[in-house]
């Protein structure tokens, strides 16, 4: 599992090794290890002087002779020096702890001392417990629940940062349970149980402050200012360096200041805040149902803890009251194991239904693990020949950890034989991870994974929503669905009706926003009761609440998001599972694991069918490419007195545009400019079809107007309503040089006059066939020579540039002005020009045709047209 | 999570080993039983803390876990050998001498046949060649140490003996006997508080023995520290009731604070129980001073007769007589005897011809000749003696001086030198501000020299000194003049 990187503020090194299961267990065993030396070091009767010494000089000097209760006062003296004990000379705290541990408890032994420049021998009455506590047993317990509880959630939650603090919490609550700073004459023992100690002390109140800072949900201020997460241990540091200087230079038995206290007393009360904080600004009371028994267990817990113990005790050395601040301290565990097999926080797994017959297997495993290593400590120690309780102690520890592995693979096999299903999600991933990239068809891929999971997990049925955009909302609709189809008695859950398509809102910017399974329980709060929301916060509180009902109503019980790169392309709706059993954490990570997979796979299918509706398209562009460049005439008709010039430029999607030019038999032109509706190869075929009924319409009759009434019938008969042309029909008699002309619903063609005037075709009908009806007016209209006549589609008028305003009919008639005097080819170019300045970068959505004539110049042909038409398409 | 496991539980184990590796104790001598290594360390310390009965019997325990093992018969040898057995150390330094030539570690070989060398004479000859072989190669042995300090000792050279002792000290900080030469030399150069420590280090690892304690309370005692010297005399005379030079001291700290009668009484119970022997001469000898001192002419009178009644033939016989003369107020026969006595010294036991034992006879003379000067009032002469008795016990411990310092000021004060007698008596309270005699010579001296608030400060001690004194211990009597002497000339009102 790869752990989350929430240290950015450290180096990736560091990150790492804070993450890191091997240093954490690392940590766990040497917590472990040092609370069983402090247990046995406190509660193992050993012979004690009751001074107090500097570790780190070369002479032993008296800071303290404390009176232990019960004992005589010693005849030591501050600034005695120790020079010898029990007739030895000493010269150095080991050498004396060393004497020490030799003699027995209750007799008298001899010290020489010098004493104001004197050597001296001083009897002195040895004592024998170093603890004198009576609670101190209670001490022991505490220390053992919350190391269970540590590892209980670090062993079954994500390796995630809460966790994770949650762990050092317990280990560091532990070995302040088991330590005091009690100062011993034990050299290896005090350097070991006060450092813990003090350590735990010094490092408890930053720690606690900090899990409360990120747990339950981590502090925006925390987030945004990650370096302040390593400034909260700065100064629990600090203290620490300066307490364990204190032990070699300083001039007193080092322990924890009053200000010290002080500042550790505001870090946990700190936390407190902090915790509290949470609770308050929950709205969601969900959420708040969640946490309040931990809340209440930890200020109940710690509160007393900061009167009697840190207030009273360690600040004025009261310790007639410190059990009230240790007692209630067992609320912190117990509540925080509520919330857990309640609400599963910090995602915790607990089983609380094992059988016995697993459980007594387990601890028989455990047991015997533990008796394996201690025996083969004590093995190595005598093969060693070394009765060193310090290598006894580190050879055991290594031997449990290398028989770790033995000890896993036999729970394994336990955890296999009582959970079949649970222990083959390894392989079901594998599974998994073979199969989903092969399944490239969405249905399928759905259909194979719904139906396998819902074996794995024994659920009723399955199903997947996927992401929709429709008109620019996003709707969650049924891909799959998948049911089991076993027919089991009631009253075991069934699969639900799933709904063909979820309205989430609410629910799906939470999933968005932290991106994990979600589980639908009923709202303990109706969602009417709110009342009417006058926050933003409390109007999606409601929604979500709402949803919340409305999905529990539909049978789902956990949300699983599908994302991919960020994105959530799409939802696993799962319902309650056949057993009615809760979803571990097992189940969680193999669904968090497949969906991720799912949805990779999802998006790579949405992708290939886009590609293929890609290929598709782009065939179908050719093809009608290909159709409408046979509509077009190959080359110009050579007609005196006129100049002719047309250009077709087509747009991507290529557009139903056309021009045609026909000369009758009786020596007159006929000018066709023509957009159908629709793009590709429909429209490309309507417009084959209305070119080829227009030819034959103007073989038979001269009158524009009674042609466009009978093409417009005919195409009317032949397509859908919905398919349409607009199209303008002009006949121009060179020797007269009169036009006459009709349009059907086509964008009315201008006229310039030679003398500037400009004037519009405009006479005509309706497009030609939407409807079977309609009248086709002529119009007729004398040409002289210079006057200039432009056939346009709707491409050029309509065309934009990147402000989106268009290139209108004024355009048009300021490049005719500007153009005055030029050739039809020249008009046709500058206009192709003109328009793409106009437009720019940007692509014209629609094809752009011109036909252009001009009287009284010189005829024209079709390769100068396509020189234009290459000019406009700026090539 | 699995392999997180082993490897942290491979490093541990890694740690332990070495652990395990850094902290086997090392064997320094060949054996191939623990037990014995372990025995012979044992009774090495005892050995080494003056423990000898139980020393032997783990030395020996050890010879019989490995009967093969050289160092442990060598030091069963030593152990025998202190204990006074020397026929059996010298069968024991045999075999060790027998298993070293065996032995193929040659520094181990060379540190037995060095430790041998003083108590086997077959290799007594070789000691400064196997020193210097054994030094090149073990530098830090502490056979070398010790071998090193007695061969200062022999040379009298008391620095290279300190030094070599505080080698010894080094490699063993519980090496009783080195701290015990250390304390005796520190004493002999004057420097009692580094002696004092030494031997409270001394009687501390050794508590079981008399003699420490017995030494401890004789340095004490010649600081004025009465009560823990009777503390320590009282220990010592507790673990062993017929440790005679304890009593001897004792009675004389009894003598020092003023307490003649208990004193002398002390002296004549321990007289009886060792009439006959050596020790007799020497409670004879210290019964005469305090007589002498305390100026008790009747019963120091009686004791010189009773003396030469005893020793007739004596070397010190001559001298008892002139100071028996020199009271009779015989002083032509008294310096006579004197000078008999001065030449029957080179007959005296202890003197061999060379320098010291020479100074120690001019010592003898110059005090024989300055008391009876004194005795005489011819207070130049005796000054004159003093003096050069003075000058030729300059090597002596300065404890040893003090009765001359005390009488050479006494003859000062006569022959009008109150200044130089003032030095003579603040030499001796610089070390034991609570002498009765010094203390009384100082007030006297301070005030012929008219110093009067210093010589009342002087009285105060003194008469504080005298506190736990007979009344009738001649410096009251002083004292109660020196008192009317400052009243007399205390100036009106």
């Amino acid at each position: 599992m790869t752990p989350e990187r929430s240290h950015g503020h450290l180096p990736a090194w560091l990150a790492g090794l804070l993450a890191s299961q091997g240093v954490h267990l690392l940590l766990g065993l040497l917590a472990v290890a040092v609370s069983i030396f402090a247990v046995v070091d406190a509660t193992q009767q050993r012979p004690n002087d009751g001074t107090v010494w500097l570790l780190g000089r070369p002479e032993i000097v008296v800071l303290e002779a404390p009176t232990r209760p019960g004992s005589t006062p010693s005849l030591l003296r501050p600034d005695d020096r120790i020079l010898g004990i029990a007739n030895r000379l000493v010269r150095t705290p080991q050498e004396a702890a060393s004497l020490l541990r030799r003699q027995h408890v209750g007799s008298p032994v001899e010290y020489l001392v010098r004493r104001d420049g004197q050597d001296i021998v001083v009897p002195v009455q040895l004592t024998g417990f170093r603890v004198a506590d009576r609670f101190y047993a209670y001490n022991i317990v505490l220390a053992l629940i919350y190391l269970a509880i540590g590892f209980a959630v670090y062993a079954r939650s994500l390796n995630d940062q809460p966790a994770r603090l949650f762990f050092m919490l317990c280990l560091l609550f532990s070995i302040f349970f088991v330590t005091n700073l009690n100062r011993s004459s034990y050299f290896w023992g005090d350097i070991i149980t006060q450092n813990a100690g003090a350590f735990a002390r010094f490092l408890l109140p930053a720690l606690f402050l900090h899990f409360f800072l990120v747990f339950p949900d981590k502090k925006l201020t925390l987030t945004r200012y990650s370096y302040a997460e390593p400034l909260l241990y700065l100064l629990p540091v600090m203290f620490y360096v300066r307490f364990t200087l204190d032990q070699f230079f300083g001039s007193r038995a080092p322990r924890i200041g009053t200000v010290q206290w002080l500042a550790l007393g505001i870090c946990f009360s700190l936390g407190l805040i902090a915790l509290l904080h949470s609770y308050m600004s929950y709205r969601d009371p969900l959420q708040k149902q969640r946490v309040r028994i931990l809340t209440i267990g930890t200020i109940a817990g710690v509160l007393p803890f900061l009167v009697f113990k840190v207030g009273l005790e360690e600040m004025t050395a009261n310790s007639e009251l410190a059990w009230l601040g240790i007692a209630p301290l067992a609320a912190l565990p117990a509540s925080f194991g509520y919330c857990i097999a309640r609400y599963r926080i910090m995602q915790v797994e607990v089983m609380l239904k094992r059988s016995l017959i697993y459980t007594v297997l387990t601890a028989v495993v455990v047991t015997a693990y533990f008796a394996l290593a201690l025996g083969m400590g004590v093995l190595f120690a005598r093969l060693s020949g070394l009765t060193s309780q310090l290598v006894m102690v580190g050879a055991t520890l290594g031997i449990a950890a290398v028989l770790w592995p033995v000890r896993s693979r036999t729970q394994d096999l336990l955890d296999r034989r009582f959970f079949r299903n649970r222990t083959h999600l390894a392989s079901v991933l594998q599974e998994f991870s073979r199969e989903i990239p092969r399944l490239i068809q969405r249905e399928a891929l759905l259909e194979r994974v719904g139906s396998r999971l819902c074996r794995i997990l024994d659920l009723p049925g399955l199903a997947v929503y996927l992401r929709e955009e429709r008109a620019g909302a996003t709707a969650w609709a049924l891909a799959g669905r998948t049911e089991t189809g076993e027919t089991t008695a009631a009253p075991v859950p069934t699969a639900p009706e799933f709904p063909p398509q979820l309205e989430l809102n609410a629910t799906i910017t939470r999933l968005e926003r932290f991106n994990e399974p979600f589980w639908i329980e009923r709202p303990g709060t109706d969602p009417r009761a709110l009342g009417p929301a006058v926050t933003r916060e409390q109007e999606e509180l409601a929604q979500r609440l709402a949803e919340q009902e409305s999905l529990d109503r539909a049978g789902i019980a956990l949300l699983v998001p599908l994302a991919s790169q960020g994105r959530l392309v799409g939802l696993f709706a799962l319902p309650h599972k056949h057993s009615d059993d809760a979803f571990h954490v097992q189940d969680l990570d193999l669904l968090t694991i497949v969906a991720g997979q799912v949805a990779l796979q999802v998006e790579n299918s949405r992708l290939y069918e886009e590609e293929i509706e890609k290929q598709k398209l782009d065939e179908q562009l050719a093809l009608a490419r290909s159709i409408q460049s046979r509509l077009l005439p190959s080359r110009l008709p050579t007609v005196p007195g006129v100049e002719l010039s047309a250009v077709n430029i087509s747009s991507a999607q290529v557009s139903g545009d056309y021009y045609d030019l026909i000369v009758r038999p009786d020596g007159q032109l006929g000018l066709v400019v023509s957009d159908v509706s629709g793009k590709g190869i429909p429209a490309s075929l309507l417009a084959s079809s209305l070119q080829a009924a227009l030819r034959a319409h103007c073989d038979n009759s001269d009158s524009p107007g009674h042609i466009l009434q009978r093409v417009n019938k005919h195409l009317h008969a032949s397509t859908d309503p919905q398919h349409f042309a607009t199209l303008f029909l002009g006949f121009y008699d060179p020797r007269t040089r009169r036009l006459r002309y009709s349009s059907g619903g086509h964008n009315p063609p201008i006229l310039r006059r030679a003398a500037g005037a400009i004037e519009l075709c405009e006479e005509g009908g309706l497009p030609l066939g939407a409807f079977d009806f309609g009248e086709y007016a002529e119009g007729e209209t004398q040409l002289d020579a210079g006057d200039v006549l432009l056939l346009y589609t709707d491409g050029l008028t309509e065309a934009c540039d990147a402000a989106g305003e268009e290139f209108g009919t004024a355009g048009v008639e300021r490049v005719l002005h500007l153009c005055h005097g030029c050739s039809a080819g020249e008009l046709v170019r500058t206009l192709g020009s003109e328009l793409q300045r106009f437009c720019g970068r940007r692509e014209t959505d629609d094809d752009v045709t011109m036909l252009v004539l001009k009287v009284g110049g010189q005829a024209t042909t079709l390769d100068s047209e396509g020189a234009a038409a290459a000019a406009a398409r700026g090539e | 999570m699995k392999r997180s496991a082993l490897f942290t539980g491979l490093v541990l184990i890694a740690l332990s080993v070495a652990i395990a590796h850094w902290a086997r104790p090392s064997r320094d001598w060949t054996t191939a039983s623990a037990q014995a290594a372990k025995l012979l360390a044992e009774g090495e310390t005892d050995l080494r803390a003056f423990r000898w009965q139980q020393a032997e019997r783990t030395l020996a325990a050890a010879v019989e876990a490995d009967p093969g093992f050289a160092m442990a018969r060598a030091a069963h040898a030593e152990a025998l050998a202190t204990l006074g057995e020397s026929e059996r150390s010298r069968r024991a330094a045999q075999q060790a001498d027998s298993l070293a030539q065996l032995l193929r570690d040659s520094a181990e070989r060379l540190a037995i046949q060095l430790r041998l060398t003083a108590y086997y004479p077959p290799l007594a000859a070789s000691r400064d060649s196997l020193l210097d072989l054994l030094e090149g190669q073990r530098p830090d042995c502490l056979i070398v140490a010790i071998t090193r300090a007695r061969q200062a000792e022999q040379r009298r050279d008391a620095a290279a003996e300190a030094a070599a002792w505080h080698d010894a000290l080094r490699i063993d900080p519980n090496f009783a006997g080195a701290w015990n030469q250390l304390g005796y030399l520190a004493a002999r150069q004057g420097r009692y508080e580094d002696a004092e420590g030494y031997l409270s280090k001394y009687a501390f690892l050794a508590p079981d023995l008399a003699n420490p304690h017995d030494s401890l309370g004789e340095i004490l005692a010649q600081q004025g520290k009465y009560e823990r010297a009777e503390l320590e005399f009282k220990t010592s005379l507790s673990l062993q009731p017929d440790f005679f030079p304890s009593l001897l001291t004792l009675a004389q700290v009894y003598v020092e604070r003023g307490q003649i009668e208990r004193g002398v009484q002390l002296l004549e119970k321990v007289r009886a129980q060792i009439a006959g022997t050596d020790w007799e001469r020497r409670v004879d000898g210290t019964l005469m001073r305090t007589y002498y001192d305390h100026e008790l002419r009747d019963a120091l009178s009686k004791a010189v007769a009773r003396w030469l009644a005893a020793h007739p033939q004596d070397w010190q016989a001559a001298y008892y007589r002139a100071v028996a003369l020199g009271l009779a107020g015989q002083p032509a026969q008294a310096s006579a005897a004197c000078d008999t006595f001065a030449a029957s010294l080179p007959r005296a036991p202890w003197f061999d011809g060379t320098e010291a034992t020479r100074d120690r006879a001019m010592v003898l003379v110059h005090n024989c000749r300055g008391m009876l000067a004194l005795e005489a009032g011819v207070a130049d002469s005796a000054c004159a003696h003093f003096a050069a008795a003075l000058k030729a016990s300059s090597d002596a411990a300065p404890s040893e001086t003090w009765s001359l310092r005390l009488n050479h000021a006494k003859s000062l004060l006569l022959a009008g030198d109150p200044a130089s007698a003032l030095a003579q008596a603040r030499a001796v309270l610089d070390v034991n501000p609570r002498r009765l005699r010094a203390l009384s010579l100082e007030t006297r001296a301070l005030l012929a020299l008219d110093r009067r608030d210093e010589a009342r400060e002087a009285l105060a001690r003194l008469r504080e000194a005298l506190a736990a004194a007979d009344v009738s211990v001649v410096e009251a009597f002083e004292n109660a003049s020196y008192v009317r002497e400052l009243s007399a000339t205390r100036p009106a009102p």
